[in-house]
């Protein structure tokens, strides 16, 4: 599956925003969206995505993924995830997160020698990559 | 009796079965064996409607070719799939009294609702089926055993003429796999059911003891033979 | 057919203004605060716009309402009590069978008024109040004036504004501490005049580690013209108490149903929501739920099954104020026929709120190219330390599921209800059989002819 990726880093209380409004017009469209952001301390992130996919579309699927990793304290994001559908022969669809760097992850790493800060480094890294 | 004369079938453009022959009387076993790619399972869906298809496909002397996917269920023909797919929230109990009730058999058992679960308990345990299963959505979060289960208890309800097996055998340990082929081959006695096999191993046959054995390639059947053929794949594989 | 004006024994004009107000007031002789609440309101109500997002509410005129209509003198306490007419409409829909098998309680609102209300000799003894709304201000005054309009003050939208203005009926519910209510305790609400508007308003107190579960149900015969059920429900739950509150919308498809719902929910106190919405011409509704306590959950679920000229327009909302709070919000939507269902939410974690954590599961089905779907949630997370995550998938009956089931003999018909009901099944689960069994009825009986 074709796959467009869209990353943000919203540093020190920044405020940053971001909004992607997907139109499907034609048929026979396979695609996924992905949005990734992570919010450092005191940053503040919106984040839109919409996909709309209008009448008599047909053979399309498409999901939009957006992943909010908020990263120190006063960290904020509003998401938003939006889906207009007209058509019944697609499947649209979309997955929302905004949370912390996972905890297991974390320890893997760590137990592994590394520092938390190093692995926390690595983390973001790979989640942005 | 299912006589497939010339069937063919394409699917999105592309000729998938090219001229199958292939026949199959009551109460015999029929193996169809070949590897990955060579339109075994595109003829199970055939059979059981999913597909349309050119060429003639006879039970018992009329053409089904046009028949809807139920009709042909009604007339007696079954296909375990090799991937069943889930439907969550529909539980297994209450599908199997549907299916129970749907059925057409010719001399119809007409049990109520709590000694049709009896019958199911019993046709489980046969089948090592664990009982809390029967409560869950149909298939949903189930192994590829127990799925394949679940196919053949099907059977047992709708007790068929034709029962197609495609694949029937991969997610099954040995101890499993004993259980469902002594079902059907308890039926095959018994009934007189017709069973095609679709495999690409031979391991299931042991168990099946096919009459016949044909081999599928490039969407014909390139060979037909006895249960040396098997052995002779088994030794050479498909690309002799 | 409009009831004859022999049928209630007092109507006020069509249409609204502040006269009308002060004559709902005065019929009922409530205490002077409620009549000063409810002429604030009605300015509030005239100062508010109408929403701009959501369903279409243009077809709603406010000049052809009747605002109050009362059908009988008082409260009976027996079925037979009622007038021949009201009492066979209640027949009918089968609650007074109902709460004889298997209901705590009934209450039975008919137009304005509350016309029929019963309550178990065991659950009375314990302490449990169970009144109509109106009943509640004149017995209980000063607990209605402490929450009256606290969880959802009268500015909170226009329509909450304009209950407040003129609200009659509805249920007072108290459970006093440590009681659990075995029972289900149920409204059921009637619409059965044209133009007529219905503005009933519940308050439910379920005091610390106390546990109730309130249904209700409604319905309306099908007139040209449309009408208005504009209802407002306040709950609060207390430190370890538990509510859950059933809702099955079954408005006839002229009716405008926009309803305000919020609990305040304290300490490790818990409130569901099951909304499920087969009815009505418009929908708009989001049961909230406020985590004001350490520990709080919430839970909602949200069904809707949008047909032909209906768009449900519905999902839930849930504000985390207080640490380790959790929230759920699961919803499923069927829109056929040229129907629309918008799931709309909202989920907050307020600043402080450390370790929440929300999850939200939307699935949509459409079952033809006319229908539509929609999502729109909102996620604010405005605490570095807390977990937000929302799915939501949108698409038609598989194609797979239906020949898997057609091959087994069951017909297109047949195939297409079964996974509609499985796909319902989460939700229908949760309520009582009696509903369950219903609502699969209803369900089935929407889908009738939704297959060429």
């Amino acid at each position: 599956m074709r796959q467009q990726v869209i990353k943000l880093k919203v540093g020190k209380l920044e405020s940053k925003g971001v909004a992607k409004i997907w139109r499907i017009n034609k048929s026979n469209i396979k695609k996924r969206l992905v949005m990734r952001a992570v919010v450092e301390e005191g940053g503040y992130l919106e984040m839109k995505g919409k996909i709309v996919i209008g009448k008599n579309i047909a053979d399309v699927d498409v999901f939009l993924e957006q992943r909010v990793l908020l990263m120190g304290v006063g960290a904020r994001a509003v998401v938003i995830p939006e889906l207009e559908i007209e058509s019944n022969e697609v499947k649209a669809g979309h997955a929302t997160s905004v949370g912390q760097i996972d905890q297991e992850q974390l320890f893997y790493l760590t137990s592994r020698g590394l520092t938390r800060e190093l692995a926390v480094k690595l983390l973001i890294e790979a989640f942005l990559a | 009796m299912l006589k497939i004369g010339n069937l063919e079938v394409k699917i999105e453009g592309k000729k998938v079965l090219a001229g199958l022959n292939l026949e199959i009387k009551d109460g015999e076993v029929v193996a169809v064996m070949g590897p990955n790619g060579s339109g075994k399972s595109t003829l199970a869906y055939t059979l059981a409607g999913k597909y349309p298809n050119t060429g003639k496909i006879l039970w018992n002397k009329n053409d089904i070719s046009d028949l809807k996917p139920e009709e042909r269920a009604h007339l007696g023909i079954f296909l375990a799939n090799q991937s069943p797919v889930a439907i969550p929230g529909l539980s297994v109990n209450r599908f199997l009294w549907n299916l129970y009730k749907v059925r057409k058999v010719e001399s119809p058992k007409s049990l109520g609702v709590m000694e049709f679960r009896k019958w199911i308990e019993k046709k489980v345990e046969n089948l090592g089926i664990g009982g809390e299963l029967l409560k869950r959505g149909l298939n949903d979060g189930f192994s590829g055993g127990e799925r394949k289960k679940m196919e053949i208890l099907q059977m047992l309800v709708l007790e068929p003429k034709l029962v197609i097996l495609d694949e029937i055998d991969s997610g099954l340990d040995v101890d499993a796999l004993k259980r469902v082929t002594q079902v059907v081959v308890d039926e095959v006695k018994n009934r007189k059911m017709a069973v095609l096999v679709i495999t690409h191993y031979s391991r299931i046959l042991k168990y099946l003891k096919p009459d016949r054995v044909a081999i599928l390639k490039a969407g014909k059947i390139e060979r037909t033979g006895g249960w040396e053929l098997t052995e002779e794949i088994e030794r050479d594989g498909y690309e002799k | 057919m409009a009831m004859k004006n022999k049928a209630y024994v007092f109507r006020a004009k069509k249409g609204l203004d502040q006269g009308v107000v002060e004559q709902i007031s005065a019929k009922k002789q409530e205490p002077e605060w409620m009549r000063d609440f409810r002429l604030r309101a009605y300015k509030i109500f005239l100062e508010k716009p109408m929403p701009t997002w959501g369903a279409d509410l243009s077809g709603i005129n406010f000049e052809e309402i009747y605002y109050y209509l009362k059908p009988n003198e008082k409260v009976e306490r027996s079925w037979d009590d009622l007038p021949k007419e009201i009492r066979d409409t209640y027949d009918k829909i089968g609650i007074p069978e109902a709460e004889k098998k298997y209901l705590g309680g009934v209450k039975a609102q008919y137009e304005s008024e509350v016309v029929y209300g019963s309550l178990k000799k065991s659950l009375e003894k314990k302490g449990i109040i169970f009144c109509g709304m109106d009943e509640a201000l004149l017995k209980y005054p000063e607990m209605v004036k402490r929450y009256f309009g606290t969880i959802i003050p009268s500015g909170d939208n226009k329509f909450a504004a304009l209950n407040s203005a003129v609200w009659s009926g509805g249920s007072f519910i108290y459970v006093p501490k440590n009681i659990k209510v075995g029972l289900p305790l149920q409204a059921y609400f009637r619409i059965n005049s044209a133009n007529m508007g219905q503005f009933e308003r519940t308050l439910i107190i379920v005091d610390e580690r106390a546990e109730v579960h309130y249904v209700e149900g409604c319905s309306a015969p099908i007139y040209s013209d449309d009408s208005l059920h504009a209802a407002v429900v306040e709950v609060v739950v207390k430190k370890g108490g538990k509510c859950r509150y059933t809702t099955i919308q079954n408005w006839s498809t002229n009716v405008y149903n926009l309803v305000t719902k919020r609990a305040w929910v304290e300490e490790n106190g818990l409130m569901e929501w099951v909304d499920g919405n087969l009815g009505s011409k418009v929908t708009m509704k989001y049961p909230a739920v406020v985590l004001a306590g350490e520990g709080a959950r919430g839970e909602i679920l949200s069904m809707a099954v949008a047909g032909k000229g209906q768009n449900l327009d519905n999902g839930g909302k849930c504000i985390h104020l207080k640490p380790n709070t959790t929230s759920r919000i699961t919803a499923k939507s069927i829109s056929m026929k040229g129907g629309r269902s918008s799931y709309r939410g909202l989920i907050q974690i307020s600043p402080g709120a450390k370790n929440a954590r929300s999850k939200v599961m939307c699935d949509a089905l459409i079952l033809d190219g006319k229908s539509r779907s929609d999502t729109y949630p909102t996620n604010k997370v405005l605490e570095s330390e807390a977990i937000v995550e929302h799915e939501a998938t949108v698409s038609k009956i598989g194609e797979e599921q239906l020949f898997y089931l057609r091959s087994r003999g069951f017909s297109p018909k047949e195939a297409e209800t079964m996974i509609v009901n499985g796909f319902m099944e989460p939700i229908v689960k949760e309520l009582p059989m009696e509903y369950a069994v219903e609502l699969n009825r209803l369900i089935g009986l929407q889908m009738e002819g939704s297959l060429g």
